[in-house]
């Protein structure tokens, strides 16, 4: 109580400065960094990885026991101009222990933008740059070590269809030689914000696996080409469903 | 102020000497083409390169920490595995390949007998990780590393940082690899005019420029290609080469053409060892060549060579032995690092 009393007091010694003064400190909190927020879903749920199951519409029980991928060369756009990309831009985005991944670049971006893309994965030029550190440390999980290259796409779990005896599957997308190359660019559309949200729906992803043909992709392939495609595509900026 | 300028001046000089000698391995050998390996994005430094002579020598880098990279890669063979036909990993586990010599290797464009490998950095991955060799988890080696008391101190002087990470440890592995150049046999010497070939070396000499050279080309003796050199298929091991990793049939049972020099220590040859010896290669390439369809063009037509010519070629292979890359003190077991009492 005394505190107001005091805070008032010194409101009408100096009105102005007082009022500037919290003008400052809110147009500070509200001056937020530009950030990318990434959800995974599966349908309109949060994915949840690890124990829990999901339904799908057929039915179906899944489990999700990991979910990583690169984001990388991520780029602000006002139609089909680029209006701010950032340097030296890899991220490996890991949903295993957080339902939302942050990636934020430290300064807000003030110009008008419409379109935000990125790439799912790595280049064919920092694939064949020898040893880098960081996300690109080839200890976290994303590289494979028979043959170079980095794993764009990591998503593995369990569903009944898998042909495999412990109903486990593994998708470990990459590939950067041709005629496997498997990085995608994605382009979305989105409103002028700080924080600017992507969902990533894997229902939407295994909705396109054919169980019978391949229940497991671990190596550059043509059918990790085309899983490649429809991960690009399960990501959006509204929730659908 | 003047006097310190000019000492100043003398110091630099003197380091930047004595810094030239050290990373002399960095720059090609006189006629020789630009190093592959881009240094630019790392640097060669007396510290990384004794990081990684400690690393290519210590059982750690295994699961059960009982070999080492030099098990099957040991210096006196121009670090090949002599006598083994194929890699011995842990356990006694048998790999599917001959463990091939490390020499030169920034002239390398791919690595492994398939290529699979696009960068030294990443090579040692494989080794590392593979079931049949030292069956090892790269995250759990670079715990056991930061639990050591002899790496963190070792990462430190290489990197100025004790926590390790996978790039400085494959760096520093590259680095050691990088500097195990060979480039002082005869035929160096005699290239330089230091030295004359023998009679039967000197028509051994012109018998390979004409039959071999096309893709054991000098100074390397490697054209690094990958190519089908018309072995028989093993039935048993079914290893296909470079078609496992490109998926493309024209690839089939192509393997790297490897260097030659110090040929006469990396016996047995061939991605899988099947000949022990050079005569045994002779037989191969002058009567031995099964006819397919990916089969390099340079073998197209039949080489012919009698039994004295075959020889001759094999005396000029010898001069490719280059005695003081084998037993060079600067590549061997490091006692210091691994003999120590820190180490315990």
């Amino acid at each position: 109580m005394d505190f107001i009393i005091c805070i008032l007091t010194v409101f009408k010694m100096y009105p102005l400065k007082l009022f500037i003064f919290l003008l400052l400190l809110c147009s500070n909190s509200f001056a937020q960094v530009t950030q990318l927020q990434f959800k995974a879903k599966f349908g309109s749920e949060d994915l949840i990885v690890g124990e829990h199951s999901f339904k799908s519409a057929e039915g179906e029980e899944i489990q999700i026991s990991g979910l990583k991928f690169y984001c990388s060369n991520i780029r602000f756009w006002q139609d089909e101009t680029i209006i701010w990309e950032e340097g030296n831009s890899f991220h490996l985005v890991d949903c295993s222990t957080l339902t939302t991944s942050i990636i934020s670049f430290g300064q807000k971006i003030n110009a008008t933008f419409n379109r935000v893309s990125f790439d799912l994965g790595i280049d064919s030029i920092t694939n064949t740059s020898g040893a880098m550190g960081g996300d690109l440390d080839p200890t976290k999980g994303m590289y494979w070590t028979w043959q170079s290259g980095y794993i764009n796409f990591k998503l593995e779990g369990k569903h009944p269809l898998c042909t495999a005896v412990s109903k486990e599957f593994q998708f470990h997308l990459g590939g950067y030689q041709y005629p496997y190359q498997s990085l995608q660019t994605v382009n979305l559309k989105v409103k002028k914000q700080n924080s600017i949200i992507i969902y990533l729906n894997i229902e939407e992803v295994l909705k396109h696996i054919d169980w019978i043909k391949k229940s497991s992709i671990m190596s550059p392939c043509a059918e990790s080409v085309l899983l490649a495609q429809k991960v690009a595509q399960a990501f959006s900026t509204t929730l659908t469903r | 102020m003047k006097k310190i300028a000019t000492l100043s001046c003398i110091v630099f000089l003197i380091i930047s000497a004595f810094s030239a000698d050290k990373t002399s391995w960095g720059l090609s050998p006189k006629g020789w083409p630009a190093p592959n390996y881009d240094f630019t994005k790392n640097p060669p430094d007396e510290h990384k390169i004794q990081l990684g002579r400690a690393l290519f020598y210590d059982p750690i880098l295994s699961r059960n920490n009982t070999i080492s990279c030099a098990s099957c890669h040991s210096q006196y063979t121009a670090f090949a595995h002599v006598d083994h036909a194929l890699s011995h990993g842990i356990e006694d586990r048998i790999g599917k390949r001959n463990a091939p010599s490390l020499i030169n290797l920034a002239w390398n464009k791919s690595f492994m007998w398939d290529g699979a490998i696009n960068h030294l950095d990443m090579q040692s991955l494989a080794p590392i990780n593979h079931p049949d060799e030292m069956d090892e988890k790269t995250e759990h080696l670079i715990q056991k590393l930061q639990n050591s008391k002899l790496y963190p101190s070792l990462f430190y002087l290489a990197y100025k940082d004790s926590i390790i990470t996978g790039e400085h440890m494959l760096k520093a592995i590259a680095q050691f690899m990088l500097s195990l150049v060979s480039c002082n046999a005869k035929y160096d010497s005699v290239m330089r005019k230091q030295a004359s070939f023998s009679i039967q070396e000197a028509k051994g000499y012109v018998l390979f420029r004409k039959h071999c050279s096309n893709c054991h080309s000098e100074p390397l003796f490697t054209n690094s290609a990958i190519e089908n050199n018309g072995l028989k298929v093993d039935t048993f091991l079914k290893d296909y080469g470079r078609v496992m990793i490109s998926q493309n049939p024209a690839d089939s049972f192509k393997f790297k053409v490897p260097s030659l020099r110090n040929i006469e220590f990396s016996y047995p040859y061939m991605h899988d060892g099947r000949f022990k010896s050079l005569s045994k290669v002779m037989d191969h390439y002058t009567g031995g060549i099964v006819m397919n369809k990916n089969l390099s063009p340079k073998l197209q037509a039949p080489i012919k060579l009698n039994s004295n010519e075959k020889v001759d070629i094999i005396a000029f292979l010898l001069t490719l032995t280059d005695k003081s890359f084998l037993f060079d003190p600067q590549y061997s077991f490091p006692k210091k690092n691994l003999l120590t009492p820190a180490k315990e």
